[in-house]
């Protein structure tokens, strides 16, 4: 096996984009947990600017990066997926859900965008609560 | 692909080779995957039968309001032990037995990665499920909820009872975390020959990603109860709030792990639903990409979802409703799985057997729980259901249902693989029928029970709640499921004696394991089996492409050989060709020993004899130390063996090529998840206080701090030379660098000790002290293990080092793996422990 | 299979029939707070339920079609849509109610603070506004918001009023806010809901929520002096009480017994019940718990007192006077 079909060719890419779009979740969720729990106690809760407590201003700004990240990342196994499927090493069945024969590539970059596309979604649909906790983080606990 | 009954000559030597040893001796020293992989299912039967038993005690006690028939102390104890059992001795073993016993068949493997170490995980799991129980024999028995909530479960309010539970389930964690590993590097590197990633079945893939779920939750649980019992023992204060602890970093840590562990039992069981679904429907799971991406999706995201079991702890409500979102969105990975399995289904006609019938129970009931499940993700309505009977039905409709309903479907589909005997299709749908109905009949009216004010884990209820009937009706339903699985156990015994032999394959399937005879040969397959698609039985007609008949090529060289020692074949992570003839070990005695050991140092602990924890340690260590010492006369004979030539390939590899590598990685993954739960635990307890160091005491200065991080950054570049060294040939300078960096190593763990030593507090002051001991103490562990692996390296391969081979590069990659995080772990907790003092 | 949605449906409507019967029902709120939550609920079951019916409808379809059939639209199209986009419009549409739901339960503008403290296993009430100290019940006025500070003094606890909130953890380590705001006079009963030890069970406490007069008239009654014992037995009873040591642990208004280890008895007289929801307060009850508290409930940290009849009695009705 050589060419573009080979797996080894890429297979750095492969992994990144088979595993990005969860790293890029796991980051997002680690890091709006943390500024949650531990900054909404801390003076960052208690500043407005523009609207918005700074505790917000970084969920949202973690946010934009973790989309860009794991829009990235899609984007490069889409563009993976492509080029092996144009390699001439691949099946001529190759349906979505065909087996993509022994080029483990394909898989994993048809998983990887998949995976992409729902974890892009993920970190989107999770920053929803920042908009309804703009200036006040609800915090219960008394000092 | 099938296997002859009648050998030539020539293949006895390979079957002789593969026995285990006769008698007591031989069955404490089997390490082969199959009896240990049934060793495990039934000990985790036998555990679910015996939780099974506390549960209908517990029904009876709550049949009617008022009761007095076991009290308040009793009833305590038993829904302790029932979690307990059903969570960490039944759910997850019973998995990973099941994981142990198929994967090689699955993968078209001759056993698992670490043959040992599956020995060394069943005996520590089954004397942590001992010592749990041997809690009823002191009359101690554990009476703290299987989640222990501090400070309930702290030195001031628990007995010996939490000792018990603390310590049996540590053991239990040790177990699962290393059947984690074995099932992860069995699956990345023991695959056959053609099977890519994408072609790798469904189950396979629920372990992989459950393999490395255990790895992160389980040792923050393992971290979390070593703190527990640090303060119960050690009279530390991480979770005792009247010296700075805090009871809510405990919840973090338990859930942490608590809510993966859900998804711990619940993927593999969807891989069990997923296995049958095609079986039963004679044709592959639809969108298997889109499934795979659910597994992998559920994986991650159920480490997001701890705290939904906290809404009532007065966290910041944004941070709650992060949790709650990601609740929300993991039904998105549930979804995925269930209507690939409805569109599978879809105009199969698929035959009513027990298999199935199970399946459809758990399609009915596990719905339902994934409906509730979304419910109690919201946050305002969890408010009222939490800690109520509603959250008890959510998670059996979803336990239940979603994992025993499933288990039930496995072991009917793969007993008669296991056995050679078909179950009684009467008996299995009777036992069906008995359960599904007992299962709603127990289950549902807890729903409303929740909603009229019963809260959870109370002993009795007063008639005025009107919740009478309800309680009645679920005790009977109780009944009723014990009644349909005593049928199963019935009808699994008589299939014994009495079953129609099952053939090779009664199901008709797809995957490897249905290619062998039934029971399987010990070896599995005489010859490795290629993959040559998804679903290899069902291609066995399309013809073979160029790359298989290569790995034809390979595997016909490997045909009951070698005949003197036990081999495999690895492969290559992604692609599945071959890289390597993997040797496996033989009978061991030592993975019982330090398990062994391990028990014998938690009994010390319980019964605060501290000379019988010296001497656990000494028989654990000293038991792992000859475990490791590489045999040079074995060595010597793979290098000669004609085999591994014969197939064109090593039999040893370096880097990721190898399992050694991987299982050092996994082992690297697993302290750094130690150190990184450690660190949370030091981060949460200084956001609740004041001052940090807490109670006015001094700030940690550089005066032995300073030399011991020069220690370490010489030692990590006495490391970094020694393997130029090693590769360059060069001795007095490989053996001056490596002994050096172990030295290095050591003289920085003696300073920070000393440091510990010279502060003018104790470790049980406050918790910051607590803190800063623990953290010091790891790093110190981390060091002590760094330089004993770094010195016996060097002193093995200053012999080797003009005859190196990749055996010898490979002990030193796993060397630069160990012996650099632990510098690495060190070097960053005295950072952390001297400079966040003064930055807080 | 399909039953069971609609049988949850009818036997949750059935339940909502009859309030009187449910001391202790989510779904029977008396407050605005209750009444969201309730509402959520609702909503969710009419949602969730339409889905479950609907994925078991398309099972039965899939297990009944003729052999050999697809899945409509084909197998990967139907799972795209039925197993992701369906699914996701519903998640993302619950989560923004959701979220509408939690911002309107802020806490609002508040009449005064009440105290709650949990022990095992029992409720301390203090009004600091009123200068009022009680244990295991809360007297609030019908329409005013009661803000509640919550703590714990030895494990974590939980306080539920199913009928006028959620729940909220009383914690050792910081006090956590919460209230109560009753629309509707009447006793709601409330339990501790997280696991705190060997009595978790008998942990209750009683909320009566009374209307803005009759909630003066109680402040300004329990804030009057206790008169003094009016005759021999009465004396004797209050003898009793520091000679057999009951003020080592309890405390009493106007008196020299201070001591906080047991609830205050200064209003032992009104009180419902005895031993936080254990038995009614009754002069037998109230007799029996003295002598026996571990036969009613027993790990509680009251020791069995030994009196004769006659000073059990005095003691008794001292008690009863303390109101």
């Amino acid at each position: 096996m050589s060419g573009p079909g080979d797996p080894r060719a890429g297979r750095g890419r492969i992994w990144v984009g088979l595993w990005g779009p969860a790293v890029a979740w796991l980051v997002h969720f680690l890091a709006i947990y943390a500024l949650a729990e531990f900054g909404c106690l801390s003076p960052l809760a208690e500043r407005v600017v523009l609207g918005a407590s700074l505790v917000a201003w970084l969920v949202l700004a973690v946010t934009v990066a973790c989309l860009a990240l794991s829009g990235g990342v899609t984007w490069l196994a889409w563009r993976v997926d492509q080029r092996l499927s144009a390699a001439p090493t691949a099946p001529a069945t190759a349906g979505p859900e065909a087996d993509p024969g022994p080029d483990a590539g394909r898989f994993a970059a048809r998983a990887g965008w998949t995976s992409g596309l729902l974890f892009t979604l993920i970190i989107a649909v999770e920053a929803v609560p920042v908009f309804f906790y703009l200036r006040d983080c609800g915090v219960k606990a008394l000092p | 692909m099938s296997v002859g009954t009648a050998a030539p000559p020539a293949q006895a030597g390979f079957e002789r080779t593969w026995q285990g040893h006769p008698g007591l001796r031989g069955w404490l020293m089997e390490v082969n995957n199959q009896p240990l992989g049934k060793r495990f299912m039934v000990t985790a039967i036998i555990f679910f039968l015996l939780g099974g038993v506390l549960a209908l005690l517990m029904r009876l006690q709550l049949a009617v309001s008022d009761n007095d028939l076991l009290g308040p102390q009793v009833f305590n104890q038993l829904f302790t032990m029932h979690g307990s059992t059903m969570m960490y001795l039944f759910a997850v073993p019973f998995l990973e037995g099941l994981a142990l016993y198929l994967l090689p068949l699955q993968l078209g493997s001759r056993d698992v990665a670490f043959p040992r170490l599956t020995a060394f995980s069943y005996w520590t799991y089954l004397f942590g499920g001992v010592l749990f129980y041997a809690s009823f024999l002191v009359g101690v028995v554990p009476d703290a909820g299987w989640f222990a909530y501090t400070p309930l479960s702290g030195p001031r309010y628990a007995g010996l009872g939490v000792d018990f539970w603390l310590l049996g389930l540590s053991l239990v964690e040790v177990a699962g975390i290393t059947a984690g590993v074995e099932i992860l590097v069995t699956i990345l590197k023991l695959r056959a020959p053609g099977m890519t990633l994408g072609r790798m079945p469904l189950f396979v893939w629920t372990m992989l990603v459950t393999g490395g779920m255990i790895i992160f939750a389980f040792t923050v649980l393992l971290t979390a109860t070593i703190l527990l019992e640090l303060d119960r023992a050690a009279g530390m204060a991480f979770f005792d709030p009247e010296r700075g602890g805090n009871s809510l970093l405990w919840q973090h840590l338990f859930w942490f792990f608590g809510h993966p562990e859900v998804y711990i039992a619940f993927l593999p069981a969807t891989g069990i639903v997923s296995a049958v679904v095609a079986a039963f429907a004679r044709r592959p799971v639809v969108a298997h990409v889109l499934v795979v991406v659910a597994i992998v999706m559920t994986g991650f995201l159920s480490f997001g979802l701890w705290v939904h079991h906290m809404f009532a702890t007065g966290l910041p409500e944004l941070a709650m409703h992060f949790f709650g979102a990601a609740s929300l969105m993991i039904a998105v990975a549930s979804g995925i799985q269930v209507f690939a399995w409805i569109a599978t289904l879809w105009g199969a006609r698929p035959d009513y057997r027990t298999p199935f019938l199970y399946l459809l129970g758990f399609f009915l009931i596990f719905v339902v729980g994934g409906m509730t499940g979304v419910m109690v993700a919201v946050v305002p309505f969890d408010l009222q259901v939490h800690d109520t009977y509603f959250v008890v039905a959510h998670f059996h409709y979803v336990l239940i249902g979603g994992v025993v309903f499933p288990v039930f479907a496995g072991l009917a589909f793969w007993l008669p693989k296991v056995t050679g005997r078909l179950l009684d299709e009467r008996a299995g749908a009777a036992s069906f029928w008995l359960s599904f109905v007992g299962f709603n009949l127990t289950f549902f009216p807890m729903h409303i029970m929740g909603f009229l004010g019963m809260p959870r884990r109370v002993y009795t209820y007063p008639a005025t709640l009107g919740l009478d009937a309800h309680n009645l009706v679920a005790t009977a339903g109780a009944f009723m499921i014990a009644l349909g699985t005593a049928v199963f156990i019935g009808a699994f015994l008589h299939s014994l004696r009495r079953g129609r032999p099952a053939g090779e394959d009664p199901w008709q399937a797809d995957t490897l394991e249905w290619s062998v005879s039934s029971p399987p040969p010990i070896f599995a397959f005489r010859r490795p089996p290629v993959a040559r698609g998804r679903h290899p039985l069902w291609e066995r007609g399309r013809p073979a492409a160029a790359v298989e008949a290569e790995h034809q090529r390979v595997t016909a060289a490997l045909d009951a050989a070698p005949t003197t020692w036990r081999a495999t074949l690895s492969t290559d992570p992604l692609t599945g060709a071959p890289q390597g003839v993997q040797w496996l070990p033989g009978p061991a005695m030592s993975p019982f020993l330090v398990a062994l050991g391990l028990l014998i140092a938690a009994i010390g602990v319980v019964a605060n004899l501290y000379i019988l924890d010296l001497a656990g340690v000494v028989l654990a260590v000293g038991a792992l130390a000859r475990w490791l010492q590489p045999d040079e006369a074995l060595l010597e004979r793979l290098r000669q063996d004609p085999a591994p030539r014969a197939a064109g390939l090593p039999v040893f590899t370096t880097g990721a090529a190898s399992t050694g590598w991987w299982g050092a990685l996994c082992l690297v993954v697993i302290l750094g998840t130690m150190f990184g739960a450690l660190l949370y635990a030091y981060f949460y307890l200084s956001l609740f206080s004041d001052a940090w160091p807490q109670g006015g005491l001094e700030r940690p200065g550089w005066g032995l701090a300073g030399p011991a991080t020069g220690a370490l950054l010489l030692a990590g570049a006495g490391l970094w030379g020694s393997r130029r060294a090693f590769h360059g040939g060069r001795r007095a300078a490989f053996v001056g660098l490596l002994g050096g960096s172990a030295a290095g190593a050591a003289a920085a763990a003696v300073l920070v000790l000393v440091e510990l030593v010279r502060l003018p507090f104790g470790p049980g002051v406050n918790a910051y002290a607590s803190a800063h001991f623990t953290l010091s103490g790891l790093a110190i562990l981390a060091l002590a293990m760094g330089t004993a692996v770094a010195a016996a390296t060097t002193h093995r391969l200053e012999r080797r080092l003009e005859r190196r081979d990749a055996f010898d590069t490979l002990q030193l990659q796993v060397t630069t793996m160990l012996h650099g995080f632990a510098l690495v772990a060190a070097l960053a907790t005295l950072v952390v422990l001297h400079t966040s003092p003064v930055l807080l | 299979m399909r039953s069971r949605g609609v049988a949850l449906a009818l036997l949750a409507l059935a339940l909502a029939g009859c309030p009187a019967e449910h001391p202790q029902s989510a779904l029977h709120p008396a407050s605005q707070e209750a009444g969201r939550i309730a509402r959520l609920w609702w909503v969710m079951l009419g949602v969730y339920g339409a889905v479950t019916l609907a994925t078991f409808a398309l099972l039965a379809a899939a297990l009944l079609r003729r052999r050999g059939a697809e899945a409509p639209g084909g197998g990967v199209r139907f799972v795209v849509v039925a197993g992701i986009v369906v699914p996701t419009v519903i998640l993302v549409g619950m989560l923004f109610y959701s979220l509408r739901v939690s911002t309107a339960l802020h806490l609002p503008e508040a009449a005064f603070t009440v105290r709650v403290t949990g022990f095992q296993w029992w409720w301390d009430v203090r009004y600091p506004d009123h200068d009022i100290v009680t244990a295991n019940e809360l007297y609030v006025p019908v329409g005013e918001v009661v803000r509640l500070e919550l703590r714990a003094a030895d494990v974590v606890h939980s306080f539920w009023v199913p009928n006028l909130h959620g729940k909220m953890d009383l914690l050792p380590e910081h006090p956590n806010q919460f209230w109560l705001r009753a629309e509707v006079p009447g006793v709601y009963r409330g339990q501790c809901a997280e696991f705190c030890g060997l009595q978790h069970a008998l942990m209750a406490f009683d909320v009566v929520a009374l209307p803005k007069d009759e909630f003066e008239r109680w402040v300004a009654e329990r804030r009057r002096p206790h008169p003094e014992p009016a005759d021999d037995e009465l004396r004797l009873g209050q003898e009793v009480f520091f000679s057999a040591g009951c003020n080592a642990c309890h405390a009493v208004g106007g008196t020299d017994a201070v001591a906080l280890v047991g609830p205050d008895l200064t209003h032992i007289g009104t009180r419902r019940t005895l031993g936080a929801g254990t038995v009614a307060n009754t002069r037998g009850d109230l007799a029996g718990w003295i002598s026996q508290p571990q036969v009613l409930k027993p790990g509680n940290l009251m020791p069995p007192t030994y009196l004769e009849p006659r000073e059990l009695h005095a003691l008794v009705r001292w008690l009863e006077t303390l109101r």
